[in-house]
């Protein structure tokens, strides 16, 4: 029995040629790279000749390929395939077009940016829709169930034995129309097929760039936003003198950029939209209330506002006029302001204003997105676990739009999205991209194969896909382009002996001229944690990369050792233009030893006599007067922490790391009289400390626990599960 | 080595002549302190200790002392030491009490400067010493000022046939501090700078901490204006972004008051370098306004401060306080709470403090350890006055040696990063300005100094030669330096003919990935003002760099062709982020063919269905259009008619100069030609002309002009008609 065979059982035979194609294929460039298109069988049957076509573009293009159709029941079947393709045939992504079954992730936040709903909440909100189960072959995963209504969605158990970092073999991309009828997404899929087959035909390197910036992103602070000019001056450097454009936004330029933004997307010569702002699954959160200082347009806020606030109250059944007169102390207007809340052409005028501040399903669904890539780096906007989710508009649009980048909950404000984005210059695969970058909430829609005309390329994403040689990618450590550098660095990691790519590493983190190559080597660093890795976050607490300092802040924060402090401080008081990483500078000093902290700050305050005074006293009074975690904490020491207030002292460890406060939590578990669920729940919470100074003592408890029979199965269970996360 | 000493009779003056120390070191060039008599005796010492400083940096200097009477004599000396042949002359500095040139019918010589010069001549005339340093300008004196307060000002006009562009020859700086009170204590404060000054000359420290900060009110408040400012800096500074070195870039936008940080990093002990833009005035630097919100709360925060300060205002007035609060009550809906305590005392030392935090005062600038700022802002620099804010950063306790500041208001627009770069390569800061300068900017310090590099004298001797050649800048414009390049692009302007510098600067215009490159070349084939520089004009409103498409749209506003009503619509349509663009192509919708405009702009917007909101950008423009079209027509009408009255036509033709309504030049021409016209009315309008250098209708003024100077006896009228034809020939060669 040879491979073929057993491959060609799984592939559903559309035509004799198809087949044929693919021994063809198989014997003639076993050394290519392969591809898989994963779709069901209704749609593979009504979708032949765009299949066939679609083939041939990705052969032109380099890519063996293989056509996996079926009734799926399962994800599983899926992925075995997929692996067993990955280690025979060289697979390097694939496509799951239609009707394929969506992983529904749990136990597994920690492979999010950031998401941390609790469990117990709605399974369809509470898991991570995420086809990091296909695409990542070393995660185990324990099915769940499937679900009742929805009968498209599996959840899995992250297992506790599994890896705890997300390392993808291959990439993916989905696309799945956000429709119900069958006919209607057939159709979509038909005339998705043929555009993307025209534009992978049209010669296209990349010299449109277009990004924009939302409202109430990163503290509106405009260094973070400075960061973004910077990356992308690094990435696509040779664009911003001739040989192409890249234009930057953001919700500032005027009050209300939805129709700027929307005629970008239609720029039939753009290639690459980065939009950042907050999202839900069908919309795009634009601008906010129009900033102002005069008397007139603020006045015309309060005014929008309080018509807002009478008619919430009258839905709700309260009394308007209490809500009324509460709103004239408080803001000392008078009655004027309320005569027209319920005239139905204000009403509507209303709405027409907050329509200006978002993009909406409908507004995608009849707008031509032409721009070829585009990436939401958004909450929820790629929620596909849903019928209907706005990132699902994009490529299916009657524009050009083949590709959408989005996340399928919500993501990090602070994440780097735009990491490695600059190898789109040179024709590298935009599911190459996501592979070296994605979370598990990170995916593509659209064709992950799709790249960017660039002389080379199809070589060159052989290369990405393939190629171990560290001393090949030692050699790209000089290419021109910074993310080809950032890349090799990463290669690097995997291939170098780990002496020497931490040496390389170290060597391009203190002395790259490119921003972006620093944060790379900075964030392969922090998985390689060398020695003197306490140091390097230090040092990138000072870099002069707005974003490095922010990460370093994150950092510090995870580890939450009293070394971190002073530089803490430091930035405190150094950085203050950087509004981003001062606020996370005041989140994370409480999270250290107060006392402490207080007394670097007086200390500074005294070398910086011209700082604002107010904002420094109001600080050292946060951390004098202490919060009521700090009680909470005390209480469960002493065990004398009521128990309703138990769960929520707990719970939140999972976003604050109270360092100092683990002994007491190992002492509360370790004793506990408490119920099961709330140990339970306390390992959980200690999984998030995988960073901390204090994780030796989690691992021995976890350690003890697993070990100790006394203990419930699932008390064990997740003792293990904490172990293998932080060990 | 001794000194010598010698007595230079000078013809202007009677008086007891000039005591000139030579210097002790022989250089390629020299430089010249500049110093009265009474300064000179109380601060012997530390002059004479700051000229060893300069010279121990390998530049000769002079000690030039004297009683001064009028700037001639400082300037005769000044040439003729930049003449000579073995040392020549390469900057001065003002030191004490020299007299103040205050230059007048020179406006075209500023940034922006547009007062109307039948106001005060203390306030109407441009404090410059580019009288001093721009040995080709012409001047005809006035007068000196007859008020006693204000006996070192010296009234010029710029004459007819003095070049209309500024191209120094010599760099220069002030040394003369600011006095507040009753008490001049200006010679202790001289004396300490200078101490202060010869020990930051030995730090030899390099520029690797930097700060840029942006103040509220500027360019349209576009944040990509100053985003793109930060990429020009990240290329002309590229090694202030590495690790170890800093460059941080301060907004308004961060905080409700700027001016805690910004405080703190000008004392920060290790800061070299702040580059600072702003709006200004000549005692304050301002840099928040109210904070911009849309919260309720913040909002009624906002409303209630202004409330408070009309209310004030009312009382100070005596005005019926109880209406006042009623009228608005009514007209913006607020009850009593904002009223209340509008006359508290607690509430007005609050709102005082509020106020006095959101701008920079003098008693804020004690200790200003920053090297060297920039205060790109209006006025700072008003060295004639007493009290002037620009004077408080070198005179501060502070390691501060050098303020660059302007003694008039300037232009937002300018291109205030231009060649800033060449500071962390060593160069004295004195060759910045002497290839920047406007006739308002000026440096408060010392002019050589510089920061510490490892080829600083080899470089200053570059930037001072008189002996560079071709080949030297050639070969600079090899380096990987942005403003290196910028320079030597600039001094191959000189050299170099035009044919081949035209086509290379082309070239560098398409290629270059450095702003500041890009834009030099862009300002040189400007003022070649050929056919490439309109190839490249065409180029330059689709450059990434925001501040080189905002400029073409300057230039072509000042061509006023309505061959580019086609791009002005495109640009409409593609840039509304570029606030300031924006602001600009609104602001050209008046200027050019309204119909050719309205077709373009139907061309472009019309059914576009690629454009969200095309047709309320339509609506909105052709609303805008329309309006001017119709305002133009009775410009012009009100312009040919011999019915109007004088003072209108005037106030007209005055406006004219900013308002450059190309299309009305015939009717101003005639004006200008009318002898039966007032001589007041026909030098205005001949004036007025002045300020279309660029315009389409440059040769029907000069050939105009050229006929009316020689065909009439009138010798101020064919004076003001030479001096236009000039200020138009040299149009090109002011940025602005």
């Amino acid at each position: 029995m040879d491979f073929i065979t057993k491959v060609n059982k799984y592939i559903y035979r559309i035509a004799a040629l198809w087949s044929a194609v693919i021994f063809f294929n198989v014997s003639a460039w076993a050394q290519r790279s392969s591809f898989a298109v994963v779709i069901d069988r209704f749609h593979a049957g009504q979708l032949t000749s765009e299949l066939a076509a679609y083939q041939q573009s990705l052969e032109k293009d380099g890519l063996r390929v293989f056509l996996l159709a079926d009734d799926w029941k399962q994800p599983e079947a899926i992925r075995k395939q997929l692996q067993e393709l990955y280690e025979q045939q060289k697979l390097e992504g694939a496509i799951l077009i239609g009707n394929i079954p969506v992983p529904m992730i749990r136990d597994a936040q920690h492979l999010t940016s950031t998401f941390k709903m609790p469990q117990t909440m709605d399974w369809v909100e509470s898991s991570v829709p995420s086809d990091r189960f296909y695409d990542d072959f070393k995660l185990k995963f324990n099915f769940i169930k499937q679900d009742e209504k929805r009968n498209n969605l599996f959840y899995y158990q992250l297992d506790n034995r599994s890896p705890q970092v997300i390392k993808m073999d291959i990439y993916t991309g989905r696309l799945k129309p956000p429709v119900s009828d069958p006919a209607e997404s057939v159709e979509m899929i038909r005339a998705y097929l043929k555009k993307n087959i025209a534009q992978r035909a049209v010669s296209n390197p990349v010299d449109q760039v277009s990004t924009y910036t939302a409202e109430g992103y990163n503290s509106n602070a405009l260094t973070s936003w400075s960061t973004v000019l910077f990356g992308f001056r690094n990435q696509f450097r040779d664009l911003f003198n001739g040989a192409g454009n890249v234009k930057f936004s953001s919700y500032n330029n005027q009050d209300f950029m939805k129709p700027y933004w929307m005629t970008q997307l239609s720029r039939k010569d753009l290639d690459y939209a980065y939009f950042n702002g907050h999202g839900l699954p069908d919309y795009q959160i634009v601008s906010g209330n129009p900033e102002a200082s005069s008397p007139a347009p603020s006045l015309e806020n309060v005014a929008r506002y309080v018509r807002q606030q009478l008619r919430n109250a009258q839905k709700k059944g309260k009394n308007p006029e209490d809500t009324k007169a509460s709103l004239m102390t408080s803001l000392g207007i008078n009655d004027t302001f309320f005569a027209n809340a319920f005239d139905p052409q204000v009403i509507i005028a209303d709405s027409l204003y907050e329509e200006q501040k978002t993009i909406s399903i409908a507004d995608i669904k009849s707008w031509p997105v032409n721009a070829r890539l585009v990436y939401l780096d958004a909450c929820f906007n790629g929620s596909f676990q849903l019928e209907e989710y706005i990132a699902g508009y994009y490529p299916f649009s009657k524009g050009t739009n083949v590709v959408t980048i989005a996340n399928s909950v919500g993501v990090l404000q602070d994440l780097w999205a735009n990491e490695m984005m600059g190898l789109i210059r040179n024709g590298t695969r935009i599911g190459q991209i996501l592979k070296h970058s994605a979370y598990l909430e990170t995916h593509i829609f659209g064709d992950p194969s799709f790249h960017f005309t660039a002389p080379g390329s199809i070589g060159w994403n052989q290369q990405i896909a393939h190629n171990r040689s560290a001393r090949y990618w030692k050699k790209q450590l000089n290419h021109e382009l910074p993310d080809v550098q950032a890349l090799a660095l990463r290669k690097i990691a995997e291939t170098e002996t780990r002496e020497e790519a931490i040496r390389l590493l170290k060597d391009f983190f203190h002395h790259s001229k490119d921003e972006v190559v620093r944060t790379e080597a900075y964030l392969i660093l922090k998985r390689l944690r060398p020695a003197d890795w306490h140091q390097i976050i230090i040092d990138a607490s000072k870099d002069n990369h707005e974003y490095l300092r922010r990460v370093s802040v994150y950092d510090m924060t995870e580890i939450g050792s009293s070394e971190f402090i002073q530089p803490l401080v430091n930035l405190y008081f150094n950085d203050m233009s950087s509004n981003r990483t001062t606020f996370n500078v005041e989140r994370s000093l409480v999270l250290f030893d107060q006392k402490e902290v207080v007394q670097t700050i007086e200390k500074e305050q005294q070398r910086h006599p011209l700082y604002d005074q107010q904002l420094v006293a109001r600080l050292i009074g946060k951390f004098k007067n202490g919060s009521f975690l700090h009680e909470y904490y005390d209480q469960l020491r002493n065990k004398t922490l009521p128990d309703k207030n138990l769960g929520f002292a707990i719970s939140i460890l999972r976003a604050y790391r109270m360092h100092q406060y683990v002994p007491d939590v190992i002492g509360f578990i370790r004793t506990s009289q408490a119920e099961e669920k709330h140990v339970v729940a306390a390992l959980e919470a200690l999984s998030w400390f995988k960073d901390s100074f204090q994780k030796d003592q989690i691992i021995q408890l976890c350690e003890e626990l697993a070990g100790q029979k006394e203990w419930s199965d699932d008390v064990r269970y997740q003792a293990q599960r904490t172990f293998q996360i932080l060990k | 080595m001794k000194r010598i000493l010698f007595l230079l009779a000078i013809s202007l003056t009677a008086a007891k002549a000039q005591e000139i120390i030579r210097p002790a070191l022989s250089s390629e060039t020299a430089f010249a302190i500049v110093v009265d008599d009474k300064t000179y005796q109380e601060a012997r010492s530390e002059i004479s200790a700051y000229q060893k400083s300069v010279e121990s940096d390998g530049l000769g200097t002079y000690i030039i002392v004297h009683n001064w009477k009028t700037p001639e004599e400082i300037k005769t000396i000044l040439h003729q030491l930049y003449q000579d042949k073995k040392q020549p002359l390469e900057g001065a500095v003002f030191v004490g009490n020299i007299p103040i040139p205050m230059i007048r019918e020179a406006q075209v010589l500023t940034s922006a400067f547009k007062m109307s010069e039948k106001l005060k001549w203390e306030n109407s005339s441009v404090p410059s010493d580019r009288f001093y340093d721009d040995f080709d300008l012409q001047f005809d004196y006035l007068k000196q000022d007859d008020h006693a307060d204000r006996q070192l000002y010296h009234y010029y006009k710029l004459r007819h046939d003095s070049p209309h562009y500024i191209e120094m020859d010599i760099y220069t700086g002030r040394i003369k501090p600011a006095v507040s009170g009753d008490k001049d204590n200006s010679v202790d404060q001289i004396k300490a700078y200078l101490t202060k000054l010869v020990q930051v000359r030995q730090e030899r420290n390099p520029l690797n901490q930097m700060i840029v900060s942006t103040a509220h009110g500027y360019n349209s408040q576009s944040t990509i204006s100053w985003g793109n400012e930060l990429l020009a800096f990240r290329s002309s500074f590229p090694g202030l972004f590495e690790q170890g070195n800093s460059i941080k870039f301060l907004n308004y936008r961060n905080a409700d008051f700027l001016k805690y940080n910004l405080l703190t990093e000008l004392n920060r002990p290790e800061l070299d370098f702040a580059f600072m833009t702003g709006h200004g005035t000549a005692t304050l630097q301002l840099l928040n306004g109210y904070p911009d919100v849309s919260s309720p709360q913040s909002s009624m925060v906002n409303v209630g401060r202004y409330i408070r300060s009309k209310m004030v205002a009312a009382k100070e007035r005596d005005r019926d306080l109880e209406k006042v609060k009623a009228d608005f009550q009514k007209s913006l809906g607020l009850n009593d709470k904002w009223f209340d305590d509008a006359f508290s005392p607690e509430r007005a030392i609050e709102d005082s403090v509020f106020n006095q935090n959101m701008d920079i005062h003098a008693e804020d600038l004690t200790h200003v350890n920053a090297r060297v700022v920039y205060l790109n802002s209006c006025l700072t620099g008003s060295f004639h006055k007493k009290d002037y804010l620009a004077a408080y950063y070198p005179f501060s306790s502070g390691k501060n040696v050098v303020a660059f500041a302007n003694t008039i208001g300037v232009l937002q627009d300018l291109w205030g990063t231009n060649l800033l770069g060449i500071l962390q390569y060593g160069s004295r800061v004195g060759h910045l300005l002497k290839k920047t300068a406007f006739l308002e900017t000026h440096i408060f310090g010392d002019p050589t100094y510089h920061f510490e590099a490892g080829k600083a004298g080899e470089l200053n001797q570059l930037l001072a030669g008189k002996h560079a050649k071709k080949k030297d800048w050639y070969n600079t414009l090899k380096t990987p330096q942005a403003d290196l390049q910028s320079y030597a692009l600039t001094e191959l302007f000189r050299l170099e003919d035009e044919k081949i510098l035209s086509q290379k600067l082309v070239e560098i215009f398409k290629t270059s990935p450095f702003e500041s490159v890009r834009t030099q070349a862009y300002f040189l084939l400007r003022k070649y003002d050929n056919p490439l520089y309109k190839q490249v004009l065409d180029l330059a409103l689709n450059d990434n760099y925001e501040y080189i498409k905002r400029k073409a749209l300057y230039d072509i506003n000042d061509m006023g062709e309505s061959k580019y009503t086609d791009r002005i619509a495109e640009r409409y349509l593609s840039d509304q982020e570029l606030s300031r663009s924006i602001y600009r192509i609104n602001w050209m919708f008046q200027f050019f063919d309204y119909d050719k405009m309205l077709g373009s702009l139907e061309r472009y917007l019309g059914d576009n269905p690629n454009v969200y909101n095309a047709s309320s950008l339509l609506e909105g423009a052709r609303k805008k259009v329309n309006y001017e079209k119709t305002k133009a027509a009775a410009l012009k009408a009100l312009l040919a008619s011999d019915k109007t009255p004088e003072k209108e036509l005037l106030s007209e033709i005055r406006s004219l100069r900013l308002y450059r309504h190309h299309s009305v030049v015939p009717e101003v021409l005639k004006i200008a030609q009318n002898t039966n016209a007032g001589k007041e009315l026909r030098l205005t309008a001949i004036e007025a002309l002045s300020w279309f250098g660029q315009s389409y209708q440059k040769p029907l003024i000069i050939d105009t002009l050229r006929l009316l100077g020689n065909g009439t006896d009138d010798q101020e009228i064919k004076n003001q008609s030479l001096k236009t034809i000039r200020s138009v020939s040299d149009a090109t060669w002011r940025q602005f």
